[in-house]
């Protein structure tokens, strides 16, 4: 379980916070998105749960302790990150790329074991992407690449799991292929998973607990069906929504006829 | 060995290469035997290991600065070097050049780091041209000492600064062998790392790797290689980005074995190259110019090959 408490951050000698006392948690075996318009915080948040940025004042602790002067071994042993999308210089194969994952397990020292080897293609076929083993990781689609990165996650064998916006760059197809894999790898192995995204819908569809975050504050927390609320995405995005059921899930669709305001 | 000015048959390397295992009769005193021993034999082993220096640290660098275009030459790691060594020679006898190579390498990797880190994030690009500007600017100073040095000095500063192992002897070996052969122990044994660490800052921090240390063990043992390498051949450039260029292209981008694999081909280049060098003209060339002129070309290929990627952002 991941806590997070009174939540400051404020860039070095920018005149206001970014991040204005967020309190969230986020539970064992379920898939927790943080949900908001540009430049609510989100992404500030990631990078301090995911240690590359120090808050001002605050507490996040995994379990019982405390996470913030964990050092990067330490704390990916603890939360593996997936990140948008990116390009590597050199081009690795999709296995070495999942090895990577291993590296807060092997010493300074060292190369991989067997271990980290196995650890690597169990992840690769738990994703289900054996096809992609060999091939070249800057030459597959930007889907597939996301599947890798949720591979090498797996291989770092963390009980908790952070990935932030990974449907952003995908076609419609792949958005929901990933986010359905996402869930699955959640409910399997039961990891605290928490996940940014700026999409209503999918957050609203794919996730067990939703943060909406305006201001870098928290606007509202828990199931997905009350914390979005056409009075909230109102509230928060300032445009008018209606929320009605297709097949048995709540959709979020922009009201056209009302007036769309000034875009922020 | 038995290539060279003076003719001798590869039996009669052999037999005198066994006659210091076993010795053999009426061996001692021929000729050959000194000249196999004492200078092909110490030269050959001599650009063994700086081909393992400069293709290990080349493979290195690249790794850390996340560029396939960078070596120690193009760096400016060896240019610094080279002033550091032209400053010992030229006027301070007293200091080791070695010492005094590696001083100035590494304070040229790290003006060439900054500067294109002035920037934000390293790119492709900066880090090359601040490598160049780091690299003209030492020249220049290497230029001034040659100026100002007297003559005597001054032909042994422009002998030794095209590069060449034509000084090579016993002694320099097990010095800068076992030095350079030390510098490059960390490299070997954390090279899976590169893999990690040439993914980028952040993506390295969240995987669990200590960045600036690792980086910084990674530099300075390179950069140690370098400087030892520079100060006993003078300045050979391009092994150390043809190499692993050659060997990425053939075995893949891991590090793992791209490291190992990168030393030893270095080792062959650049024996091979200098076997070229004193046997091509009855004239010993200095072997960095056979290294340049097959480099430069090469460079050229990899930016047409490679197109806008290899510029990158």
């Amino acid at each position: 379980m991941i806590t997070i408490k009174e939540l400051h951050f404020r860039h070095p000698h920018a005149p206001t916070a970014v991040l204005k006392g967020i309190t969230l948690r986020a539970k064992r075996g379920q898939l927790t998105t943080i949900l908001g318009p540009n430049g609510c915080g989100k992404s500030t948040l990631f990078k301090c749960i995911a240690g590359l940025w120090k808050p001002e004042q605050g507490e996040i602790s995994f379990g019982e302790n405390s996470i913030l002067n964990h050092s990067h071994q330490q704390r990916a042993k603890l939360i593996a990150v997936v990140p948008q999308d990116h390009e590597p210089p050199f081009p690795y194969s999709v296995i070495d790329a999942v090895l990577m994952g291993r590296a807060a397990h092997i010493g300074m020292f060292s190369a991989p074991s067997k271990i980290d080897r196995q650890a690597a293609e169990k992840a690769i076929e738990e994703v289900g992407i054996g096809h992609l083993r060999d091939k070249i990781y800057t030459k597959i689609s930007g889907g597939e690449r996301q599947m890798v990165l949720v591979a090498r996650a797996l291989a770092q064998d963390a009980p908790a799991m952070l990935f932030d916006e990974p449907t952003s760059h995908l076609d419609f197809r792949n958005q929901v292929l990933v986010l359905r894999k996402i869930r699955e790898i959640v409910a399997e192995r039961q990891v605290t998973a928490v996940l940014t995204i700026h999409d209503p819908n999918a957050a609203m569809l794919f996730s067990d607990s939703v943060v909406l975050i305006n201001g870098g504050r928290v606007v509202a927390q828990g199931p997905p069906h009350e914390v979005i609320t056409e009075e909230s995405l109102h509230a928060v995005y300032g445009i008018e929504v209606v929320i009605g059921r297709v097949n048995g899930a709540m959709v979020v669709s922009p009201h056209l006829e009302a007036s769309l305001g000034v875009v922020q | 060995m038995f290539i060279g000015a003076y003719q001798i048959s590869p039996l009669l390397v052999l037999k005198c290469l066994m006659n210091e295992i076993i010795p053999l009769s009426g061996m001692h005193d021929l000729p050959e035997r000194g000249i196999i021993l004492d200078i092909r034999l110490p030269r050959i082993l001599l650009a063994g290991i700086v081909g393992i220096a400069l293709s290990g640290s080349g493979v290195t660098l690249q790794g850390v600065f996340r560029n396939p275009l960078v070596d120690p030459f193009i760096l400016g790691l060896s240019a610094g070097a080279a002033f550091g060594c032209a400053v010992s020679i030229g006027f301070f006898p007293a200091v080791p050049i070695q010492v005094s190579a590696f001083v100035f390498s590494i304070a040229s990797v790290l003006l060439a780091y900054n500067i294109a880190k002035c920037q934000g994030e390293v790119s492709r690009l900066p880090l090359i041209l601040s490598g160049v500007i780091i690299s003209a600017f030492f020249s220049a100073l290497t230029s001034i000492i040659k100026f100002l040095c007297d003559p005597h000095k001054l032909q042994n500063i422009v002998f030794w600064l095209m590069g060449s192992f034509s000084l090579a002897d016993w002694h320099t070996i097990s010095l800068t062998g076992i030095g350079i052969l030390i510098a490059l122990c960390p490299v070997y044994l954390m090279r899976w790392r590169l893999n990690v660490i040439s993914m980028g800052d952040d993506e390295a921090k969240l995987l669990g790797v200590n960045i600036r240390r690792d980086r910084l063990i990674f530099v300075v043992a390179s950069t140690l290689a370098v400087s030892l390498a520079v100060s006993v051949s003078g300045i050979i450039g391009w092994v150390g980005l043809m190499v692993p260029h050659l060997v990425r292209m053939m075995t893949g981008p891991d590090h793992k074995s791209l490291v190992p694999l990168s030393m030893a081909a270095g080792a062959t280049f650049m024996i091979f190259a200098d076997t070229m060098a004193r046997s091509l003209t009855t004239y010993d060339i200095p072997v960095g110019i056979i290294t340049a002129v097959s480099g430069a070309p090469f460079f050229i290929y990899l930016m047409k090959k490679g197109g806008k990627e290899s510029w990158g952002k």
